[in-house]
């Protein structure tokens, strides 16, 4: 190459990215080990490191391994799935709007997982393969039926929320006619719940994690590229559609494996990217903030649902109590400034 | 760095959905030149730029990059090569120049590998030459329209190709920043060979800054060649529509357009031009 006459500049500052995701990587680890500690009582950190590594006689061993661990770790992984796949749809649909939990992809995948449970008795992997078939469908569906409006205009958002309120009502539907249900489990495909959490229920999650989260690492830089429009993409050598199907499947996927195990925790997809984008401003490593958010809002909502409020409520009536106000907010800034993150 | 890209069409139709806007065009890009495609609104100049770089599917024919369909070739390797300033890119929130500098870049990361010095001084240069570099950490948001085209072109640059497409970017510029925008391309050029091609508006600065003029109009190519050989009273009579005298650019010793409408000219231009 011929030189240009240009002085190299000192290399660039990046300013505080890894910064602000090691602290959330400490809040989220705080907010796990806090669950793990306290509930009705607390124990010391001694304590709770004696009860997981299983040594004889250890004090709160049942309350420690057998409850409150199972349902940190389910409420970690949910939350990370649930952040990953929402800031995934936002920032691919360059709408907050347009995240899963609005749209009905959430929904579908609730839907399906309690008709799989219900109506055809089945459990653990093969609720979650519905799970995930289901939401692919009703994205296909949704983006067929607002192809013509391009993108992700309002009209991909209304039609989503009409989806997602039909779908809704299929679950309603199949809780009353299931012969058995208690209220506990219904509040869980209504609103999403971590009640009764049992590790092989993380399973699925975690390796949803592995699989959808790993393809969507792969395509995280891919997705970046994509915010600048479909042209500048294409001209910086990423394919706009391959990119967006394969971030629709990580991104369906993650949520629908973490809906078929927690219920649709409401509102913790479409919180974690825009609360992420404010702790970091721009973009880099947005997706890995928006999953520690989404597992922050899971953890500490489900302990001030079980321990803060005057009643035990699931995490979900507690996102949804933080999420609705934020929504409101959100619909009129987005009339304003046409739909950023 | 080769300096003899070549990019060519051959037979070439293109268009939007069941609108063929282009028929049967074939044309070479000389390499290292910058070439300035010109016509009037929807005459398919930008459906052109938009074809040669790979954006559109042809409908009949090829875009040939040295023998080679674009349209078939890895979508990264040919971003090595010729890199495209879209008409209106998305400015994504709260992105800093610098970041979207480095978005440049991207052709040349691979999966895993991280950010490099290389990449580093790719970016740097791109700011400097564009005079952005005391821009580096503001938002794209804030800055002005003439500042925030340098930096979108700044971000062209850090893709180090040796084609640079662009598609209208002067538009929206005052003036004083349309002759900088296209001096800056002609340095480009000039110290790196890059082989410019971009769609422009202004027929003046066309013929000015151009060694290469394409002329398209409905739905071909009307002229093509030196400057001085394109731009003609007749064709800008067949391509726009329009009466003009051509006279020479008294600073670049270039054809010059001077138009001629139904008021405002001496009485003798108009008769003659109604003649």
């Amino acid at each position: 190459m011929i030189a240009l006459p240009f002085a190299t500049l000192p290399p660039l500052r990046r300013p505080g990215v890894r910064l602000v995701l090691s602290l959330l990587a400490a809040l989220t680890f705080g907010a796990f080990a806090l669950t793990l500690s306290c509930g009705r009582g607390c124990l010391s950190p001694e304590q709770v490191l004696l009860a997981l590594t299983g040594a004889p006689g250890a004090e709160g061993a049942f309350v420690v391994a057998e409850l409150r661990l199972p349902r940190s770790v389910l409420g970690l992984l949910a939350g990370v799935s649930f952040g990953l796949g929402g800031v995934a749809f936002q920032t691919m649909l360059r709408n907050p709007l347009a995240s899963p939990d609005i749209i009905g992809i959430s929904a579908s995948a609730g839907a399906a997982a309690v008709f799989a449970i219900v109506i055809l008795s089945l459990d653990g992997w093969l609720v979650s393969l519905v799970a995930v078939a289901a939401g692919l469908g009703v994205a296909v569906l949704i983006w067929a039926l607002s192809a013509r409006g391009g993108g992700a205009g309002a009209r991909l958002i209304l039609i989503g929320i009409g989806v997602s309120a039909m779908l809704d009502s299929v679950t309603a539907y199949l809780l009353l006619e299931a012969p058995a249900w208690d209220r506990a489990e219904a509040m869980r495909w209504l609103t999403g719940s971590l009640n009764g959490a049992q590790l092989t229920q993380a399973l699925p999650v975690a390796g949803s994690l592995l699989l959808f989260g790993g393809l969507l690492a792969c395509t995280a830089r891919n997705l970046e590229v994509l915010r600048l429009g479909d042209d500048t993409a294409e001209a910086l050598g990423v394919n706009p559609d391959r990119t967006r199907l394969r971030v629709t499947l990580a991104a369906v996927g993650l949520v629908a494996i973490a809906t078929a195990a927690t219920g649709p925790i409401a509102f913790v997809a479409f919180l974690s990217g825009p609360i992420a984008a404010r702790l970091l401003p721009g973009s880099k490593g947005l997706l890995w903030a928006a999953g520690l958010v989404g597992a922050v809002l899971v953890i500490v909502g489900d302990f001030i649902g079980q321990f803060l409020l005057p009643a035990r409520l699931p995490v979900g009536v507690v996102t949804g109590a933080v999420g609705a106000p934020f929504l409101l907010y959100l619909i009129i800034r987005v009339n304003k400034n046409g739909g950023a993150l | 760095m080769t300096l003899d890209h070549r990019l060519e069409a051959r037979n070439l139709s293109a268009g939007y959905e069941n609108r063929v806007i282009l028929h049967d065009v074939s044309l070479a890009i000389p390499a290292g030149k910058i070439t300035a495609i010109v016509g009037g609104n929807a005459s398919g100049k930008s459906t052109l730029l938009r074809t040669l770089a790979r954006i559109l599917r042809p409908k009949a024919g090829a875009v040939l990059l040295d023998g080679a369909s674009v349209h078939h070739m890895p979508s990264r390797q040919l971003a090595q090569v010729m890199g495209l300033l879209p008409q209106s890119p998305i400015v994504p929130e709260g992105i800093t120049v610098a970041d979207l500098v480095g978005r440049g870049r991207h052709p040349h990361q691979g999966l895993f590998s991280r950010w490099s010095r290389e990449d580093d001084r790719a970016v740097s240069r791109a700011l400097k030459a564009t005079g952005t570099e005391g821009l580096a950490d503001r938002d794209l948001d804030t800055l002005s329209g003439g500042q925030r085209q340098r930096v979108w072109i700044a971000m062209a640059l850090a893709q180090e190709t040796d084609l640079l497409l662009l598609d209208e970017p002067t538009t929206f510029l005052d003036v004083a920043h349309q002759i900088e925008v296209l001096d800056l391309l002609v340095d480009l050029n000039a110290a790196q060979g890059t082989t410019v091609v971009m769609v422009l508006h202004d027929l003046n600065l066309a013929a000015r800054y151009a060694d290469h003029l394409i002329a398209v109009g409905s739905g071909g190519i009307r002229a093509e060649g030196r400057p001085e050989q394109v731009l003609t009273e007749e064709l800008v009579r067949t391509v726009f529509g329009l009466s003009c005298r051509i006279v020479m650019d008294p600073v670049s010793q270039t054809p010059a357009m001077i138009p001629i409408g139904r008021h405002k000219a001496a009485q003798k231009q108009i008769a003659r031009a109604a003649s």
